[in-house]
C-alpha cells in the first residue's frame, strides 16, 4: 500500500518521499534519481572498465623500453624503465608526423568528395522517377560490402592490367597501363577513390534525409513569390541544411581518421609510406618492427591530439542540443 | 510537360545513370568474379573478361566446403566457420551495443543537462591526474605479479574508478565549469583509432581469457560501437516530447513502463536505422578481429585475408564469392528496414 | 488589378473529382470569398488560380489573358498559406523582402519597401527578430507582408486566420478589409467559416462537392439562397427546414406540414408557380429563426402551435428550440425571454421571408 502511495504521486513528491521509500526498497525504480542512474550507470561502468586499465597499461608500457622480444612478460616491463625517452622519439619521428599529416589530407579530400557527391545524389533522388527504388538500392550497396573485400577488389581494379586501365584505354583510344599502386600520387588517389566509393552512400543517406525533411510549405511559398530553383536552393535549402551538413561532415571526418582496412589491403601504406596513415603506421611499428613501447607512446600521443580535436569538432553537434534544451524551457515565443 | 521539364528529366536520368553506374561497377566486378571459373579470374589470363563466359558456382563450392576436421585452422579453405563467427559476433555485439546505448541515450536525453561540452584541457587534465595517481599502483601491481591475472586487473580497475571519482570531486572544488561529461567520454571512444588501444586491449583480453572467443569479440565490438548508438538514439529520443513520458506516469505507469511501453515504440524507426549501421560497423571490422582471434573464431574479413597463401596463390574467385555472400546479411537487414532509413537520419538537426 | 475569370474549370485526382465544371467571374478589385465545407474543392480551386495545380480541363483568365500555362511564380499572384510558411531561418525583414530580393532589386529600395509594409501591418518593431520565434499572430502578419511587397494584382488567401485565436481573428478581419480597400487588389479568400465570409467579402462563392452552388453578395446568399445547401450553410443559427406539400384548401394555397398538421398560406405568385408543377412532389419550407415571431398566446388565427423543447440563452439573444408537430424549429427571442419546457407557445411565420425549396433537387422555387 505504501508503494502505491509513492508511485501515484507526481514526481516532485516522489523525490521527497524517496527517503521513506528507500527504507523499504533499496533500488526503488520509481525514484527519478535511481531510475536515471540505472539508465546511464551500465554505460558509465563499461566506459570506466574499458578505459582505466588499457589507458594505464599503455602509459606504463610507453614509459619503458620493453618489447615482447626482450624478455619476459609485459608485466615485467618496469625492469626496462625509460621515462620519457619514447615520447621524445615520437616528437622527432618524421614518419609519425608525416603519417598524421597524410591522414588528415586523405580525410579532408575524401570527406569533401563524399559530401559533394552525396549532396548531389540526394538532389537527384529528391523527387520520384521511374526506377528510383532500384537505383537507390544499388547506391546503398557499397556501404554494405565488407572493407576487407572492397579493399581487395579495388586492389585488383588498380592493377596495371586491371579493368580500370582497360576502361581508360577504351575511352582514350590508346593503351593505358599506369601502375596506380606503385606511384606515390596515384596510390594516394586510388586509396581516396576507394574510400569515397565505400562511404558516399552514408553521406547520400544523411543528405537525403535532410532534404526530404525540409518543410515543403516554405518551398511552395518561395515558388509563389517567384523564386527559381537555384534561388530556392541558395536562400532556402542550403541554409536549412546547414546544421545537418555540419554534423554529417564531423561524423564522417571522425570515422575517416581511423582508416585502415582499405589501405592495408591495397597498398599496406606503400609505395614506401606514400599512403601510410596513422593507423597503418602504428600497426607497422607494433607488429612489424615489434617496438611495443614505442607504439604505446605513439598511441598516447594520438590520444591526446584526438581529444583536443574532438572537443572542438564536437561543438557543432551540441548546437542542436542546446537549442533544444533552450526551446523546451522557454516555449516558442508565445 | 514543358520543354524545361523534359530537359530536366533527361538530365536527371543521365546523371543518375552515370553516377550510380560508377558506384555499381566495383560491385559488379566482384559479383562477376564470383561466378568466373578459375581460368577467367586467375592472374595468368591476359585478357579481362567483362562478363563471365562460363559462369560457374565453383568458387562458392571452394569457399564453403573443403571443411576438414573438427577444428578450423586459418589456412584451410572453408569459410563456413567464419560465416558462423561473423553472424554470432555481429548480432551479439549489435544487441549489446543497442542495449547499452539506448538506455544511456534515454538517460542523457531525459535526465541530464550534459551536452558533451567539455573543454579539452579539462578532459586531458583529468586524464593526466588519473594517470599520475594510478601509475604507481600499476607498477606496484606489476611488481606484485598480480597484474597479469584477472583479479589483479579487476582490483586495479576498481581502485581506478574510485580514484577517478575522487579526482572529479576535487576538480569540482576548484573549477567552476563542467569537470566531466559522460557524453563527451562516450564520444571520445569513437575518436580513437582502434590501433591506438589494441595493444593494451590484447593484453587485457588474454588476462581474462577472452582471446579467440565469440564473447570476447562481442564485448570489444559492443564497447567500440555503442557510442554510435548513444549518438543516434539520443537525437531520436530528443524528438519525442517529454510530455508523453509524463502523461504515462500520471496515468499510473512506472518509469520503466513509460520508457518501454510509450517512448520506445515511438522511436522504432530510429532504432532500426541505428541497428543497421551498428551491424554494418561490426560486420565489417577487420583489425580488431585480426588481433583478437586465432583458431576458432575468425570472422569473415579475417578469413578472407588468409585466403592468400603461398601454397594456393591469389584466390580472386573464391574471395569474390565469399565477399558476395558476406554482402547478403547487411543487404537483407537493410531491405527489411529501408523505409525507416530516409526519415530518420537527421540527428535532430532539422526541425519539423 | 485584374478580374479573374474561370471557365469550365475541372480538376480530377485519379478517380476523385475535386472541382466540377466551375465557371465564375471574380470582379476586379473586389474581395471575394470561396466558402464551403471541407473537401468542397475551394482550396483546389485556389491552387489552380495560383498555378500550384494544373486543371484537368477548363481555363483561367486574368483580365482576359489565359493563364493555364503560366508557371506559378510568374502569374503576379500573392499567396498566403494556411500555416503561413514563413521562412523560419530568416529575420522578419528578410522574409518580407524576399520577393524583391529574388527580383534583384537593390538593397536600399528593399529596405524602404519593407519598412512601408511593416508600417502598414504595424510590425516595425519586429523587423530584426528571427521569424521562427514569433507568436502565431505575428507570423500571420509577416506572411501577409511578404506576399504584399511585390504588389501583386491578385491576392489569394487560404484560410489564413483559422489558426489564430478568436480575438485576433476578429481584429485581422478588419485589418485585411481595410488593407484591401486601401490598395484595391482583387482578393480571393478561402474559408469554411461563413461568419468570416459574410463579414469581409463583397461576393461569396459557395461550393459543395466541387460544384459551385451560388455566387453573389452576402445579402444575396443570405436572403435569396439558390438551394437548401446555401440556405443551410449561411446564417447562424441555421435556417429552419420543414418538409411539406402543396394543397389547395378553402380556396387558398397552403403548404401543409408532413410531420404534423401545421399549415401556412402561400402567396399568389408562388401559388401559380407551384400549381404549374406537374408533380406534387415534396417541398421544403425554409425560414430563418429571426423570421419566426414568438407569441405566448394565439394572438391571431395564423399563428401555429408549438411546444418548447429547450431554451438556449446566448447572451445578447436567446434561441428557443420548439416542437412543431414532430419537427423541431428554432426561433430567436430577446435575451430575457424565458419559457418553461413543454409549455405551449405560438409562432408566426413571416410570409415575406419564407423560402420554398423543391424536396428532391433542393432548388428554390421563386
Amino acid at each position: 500500500m505504501q508503494r502505491n502511495a509513492v508511485t501515484s504521486l507526481p514526481r516532485e513528491k516522489q523525490a521527497g518521499q524517496a527517503g521513506y521509500a528507500r527504507r523499504r526498497r533499496f533500488l526503488d525504480m520509481n525514484d527519478v534519481r535511481v531510475f536515471a542512474a540505472s539508465l546511464t550507470m551500465p554505460a558509465q561502468i563499461v566506459l570506466l572498465l574499458i578505459i582505466i586499465f588499457p589507458l594505464l597499461t599503455e602509459v606504463y608500457i610507453s614509459l619503458t623500453a620493453w618489447t615482447p622480444t626482450r624478455g619476459g612478460d609485459w608485466t615485467q616491463a618496469y625492469q626496462f624503465w625509460d621515462w620519457g625517452h619514447n615520447y621524445a622519439l615520437v616528437f622527432q619521428d618524421l614518419a609519425f608526423w608525416q603519417a598524421l599529416g597524410r591522414t588528415f589530407l586523405i580525410v579532408a579530400v575524401a570527406v569533401t568528395l563524399e559530401f559533394l557527391l552525396g549532396l548531389g545524389l540526394a538532389f537527384l533522388f529528391m523527387d520520384d522517377f521511374f526506377g528510383k527504388r532500384v537505383f537507390y538500392a544499388l547506391m546503398l550497396v557499397p556501404m554494405m560490402i565488407v572493407p576487407a573485400v572492397a579493399g581487395y577488389v579495388f586492389w585488383l581494379f588498380f592493377q596495371s592490367n586491371g579493368p580500370l586501365n582497360a576502361i581508360i584505354s577504351l575511352v582514350i583510344g590508346r593503351p593505358f597501363e599506369l601502375t596506380w599502386l606503385a606511384t606515390d600520387l596515384t596510390a594516394m588517389i586510388a586509396v581516396i577513390i576507394a574510400e569515397v566509393w565505400q562511404w558516399t552512400p552514408l553521406m547520400f543517406l544523411i543528405m537525403l534525409s535532410g532534404l526530404v525533411g525540409l518543410p515543403e510549405d516554405q518551398m511552395r511559398a518561395a515558388t509563389m513569390l517567384g523564386a527559381s530553383f537555384w534561388q530556392k536552393f541558395r536562400y532556402l535549402m542550403l541554409p536549412m541544411m546547414k546544421p545537418i551538413i555540419i554534423i554529417a561532415l564531423v561524423i564522417r571526418g571522425m570515422e575517416a581518421v581511423k582508416i585502415f582496412d582499405m589501405i592495408y589491403l591495397m597498398t599496406t601504406g606503400g609505395p614506401a609510406q606514400a599512403t601510410e596513415t596513422i593507423s597503418i603506421y602504428m600497426y607497422k611499428v607494433a607488429f612489424q618492427q615489434v617496438r611495443w613501447s614505442y607504439a604505446a607512446a605513439a598511441a598516447m600521443t594520438i590520444l591526446v591530439i584526438m581529444t583536443i580535436i574532438a572537443s572542438y569538432a564536437l561543438r557543432p553537434l551540441q548546437a542542436p542540443q542546446r537549442q533544444l534544451a533552450a526551446s523546451t524551457e522557454i516555449g516558442s515565443g508565445e | 510537360m514543358s520543354k524545361a521539364n523534359i530537359w530536366r528529366t533527361v538530365l536527371r536520368y543521365v546523371l543518375v545513370i552515370i553516377v550510380v553506374g560508377m558506384f555499381t561497377f566495383p560491385t559488379y566486378w566482384m559479383v562477376s568474379m564470383a561466378f568466373k571459373p578459375k581460368g577467367e579470374w586467375s592472374s595468368a589470363a591476359g585478357t579481362i573478361y567483362w562478363v563471365p563466359e562460363n559462369p560457374t558456382l565453383d568458387n562458392f563450392d571452394t569457399v564453403l566446403t573443403e571443411y576438414q576436421g573438427k577444428f578450423f585452422r586459418a589456412n584451410q579453405s572453408s569459410a563456413l566457420p567464419s560465416i558462423r563467427s561473423s553472424i554470432i559476433v555481429s548480432v551479439g555485439a549489435t544487441l549489446f551495443a543497442l542495449l547499452l546505448g539506448t538506455l544511456a541515450a534515454y538517460g542523457l536525453s531525459r535526465f541530464s543537462m550534459d551536452t558533451g561540452d567539455l573543454p579539452w584541457y579539462i578532459a586531458l587534465g583529468r586524464m593526466a591526474l588519473l594517470i599520475i595517481a594510478m601509475l604507481p599502483f600499476m607498477v606496484l601491481w606489476a611488481r606484485l605479479g598480480i597484474i597479469r591475472y584477472w583479479y589483479g586487473i579487476l582490483t586495479f580497475t576498481l581502485l581506478g574508478i574510485g580514484v577517478d571519482q575522487a579526482i572529479g570531486r576535487l576538480l569540482a572544488r576548484f573549477y567552476k565549469g563542467p569537470t566531466g561529461s559522460l557524453a563527451f567520454s562516450i564520444l571520445q571512444l569513437r575518436m580513437f583509432p582502434p590501433m591506438a588501444i589494441m595493444i593494451p586491449v590484447m593484453l587485457m583480453w588474454s588476462a581474462f581469457k577472452l582471446v579467440d572467443t565469440w564473447y570476447g569479440l562481442v564485448i570489444i565490438y559492443g564497447v567500440v560501437t555503442f557510442p554510435f548508438v548513444v549518438w543516434l538514439m539520443k537525437s531520436f529520443f530528443d524528438e519525442v516530447p517529454r510530455e508523453l513520458d509524463e502523461a504515462a506516469i500520471v496515468d499510473g505507469s512506472s518509469n520503466w513502463g513509460a520508457f518501454i511501453k510509450v517512448v520506445l515504440p515511438l522511436v522504432k524507426g530510429g532504432l532500426a536505422s541505428t541497428a543497421l549501421f551498428v551491424f554494418i560497423l561490426n560486420w565489417s571490422d577487420f583489425l580488431v578481429a585480426l588481433l583478437l582471434t586465432t583458431r576458432y573464431w575468425p570472422t569473415i574479413p579475417v578469413f578472407l585475408n588468409t585466403l592468400v597463401s603461398s601454397e594456393i596463390g591469389a584466390q580472386h574467385g573464391p574471395k569474390a564469392a565469399l565477399g558476395l555472400l558476406a554482402v547478403i546479411p547487411p543487404v537483407v537487414f537493410g531491405l527489411m528496414i529501408q523505409r525507416y532509413l530516409v526519415r530518420g537520419l537527421t540527428f535532430g538537426a532539422i526541425k519539423k | 488589378m485584374a478580374g479573374i475569370r474561370l471557365e469550365g474549370l475541372r480538376k480530377e485526382f485519379g478517380h476523385v473529382v475535386a472541382v466540377k465544371e466551375l465557371t465564375l467571374n471574380f470582379p476586379d478589385g473586389k474581395f471575394a470569398a470561396l466558402l464551403g465545407p471541407s473537401g468542397c474543392g475551394k482550396t483546389t480551386t485556389m491552387n489552380m488560380i495560383a498555378g500550384l495545380e494544373t486543371p484537368t480541363a477548363g481555363a483561367i483568365y486574368f483580365d482576359d489573358r489565359r493563364m493555364n500555362d503560366v508557371p506559378p511564380g510568374k502569374r503576379g499572384v500573392g499567396f498566403v498559406f494556411q500555416n503561413y510558411a514563413i521562412f523560419t531561418h530568416m529575420t522578419v525583414a528578410e522574409n518580407i523582402g524576399f520577393g524583391l530580393k529574388i527580383r534583384h532589386v537593390d538593397r536600399a529600395t528593399i529596405e524602404k519597401e519593407v519598412k512601408k509594409v511593416a508600417e502598414l501591418l504595424q510590425i516595425t518593431d519586429m523587423l530584426d527578430l528571427n521569424a521562427g520565434r514569433l507568436s502565431v499572430n505575428d507570423m500571420q502578419k509577416v506572411a501577409l507582408g511578404r506576399s504584399m511587397i511585390t504588389r501583386p494584382r491578385i491576392f489569394l488567401l487560404d484560410e489564413p486566420f483559422s489558426n489564430l485565436d478568436a480575438a485576433f481573428r476578429a481584429y485581422m478581419r478588419g485589418e485585411l478589409k481595410r488593407i484591401q480597400r486601401e490598395i484595391g487588389q482583387t482578393m480571393i479568400y478561402v474559408t469554411h467559416d461563413q461568419v468570416e465570409a459574410m463579414s469581409m467579402a463583397d461576393n461569396i462563392a459557395v461550393m459543395d462537392f466541387g460544384v459551385l452552388q451560388q455566387f453573389g453578395s452576402p445579402d444575396e446568399v443570405y436572403n435569396r439562397p439558390v438551394n437548401t445547401f446555401v440556405a443551410n450553410f449561411i446564417g447562424s443559427p441555421n435556417m429552419n427546414f420543414v418538409k411539406c406539400s402543396y394543397r389547395v384548401e378553402d380556396g387558398q394555397g397552403w403548404l401543409v406540414q408532413h410531420n404534423g398538421n401545421a399549415r401556412v398560406p402561400v402567396d399568389d405568385r408562388r401559388r401559380r408557380l407551384l400549381e404549374q408543377r406537374s408533380d406534387n412532389a415534396e417541398l421544403i419550407l425554409g425560414i430563418r429563426p429571426e423570421h419566426l415571431h414568438l407569441h405566448s398566446q394565439q394572438d391571431s388565427p395564423d399563428l401555429l402551435s408549438v411546444t418548447v423543447h429547450f431554451v438556449e440563452p446566448l447572451g445578447p439573444k436567446t434561441v428557443v428550440h420548439l416542437r412543431l408537430g414532430r419537427d423541431i424549429v428554432r426561433a430567436i427571442a430577446p435575451a430575457a425571454y424565458r419559457a418553461a419546457t413543454a409549455s405551449v407557445q405560438w409562432i408566426g411565420v413571416d410570409p415575406a421571408f419564407m423560402h420554398i425549396f423543391d424536396g428532391n433537387s433542393g432548388l428554390v422555387i421563386r
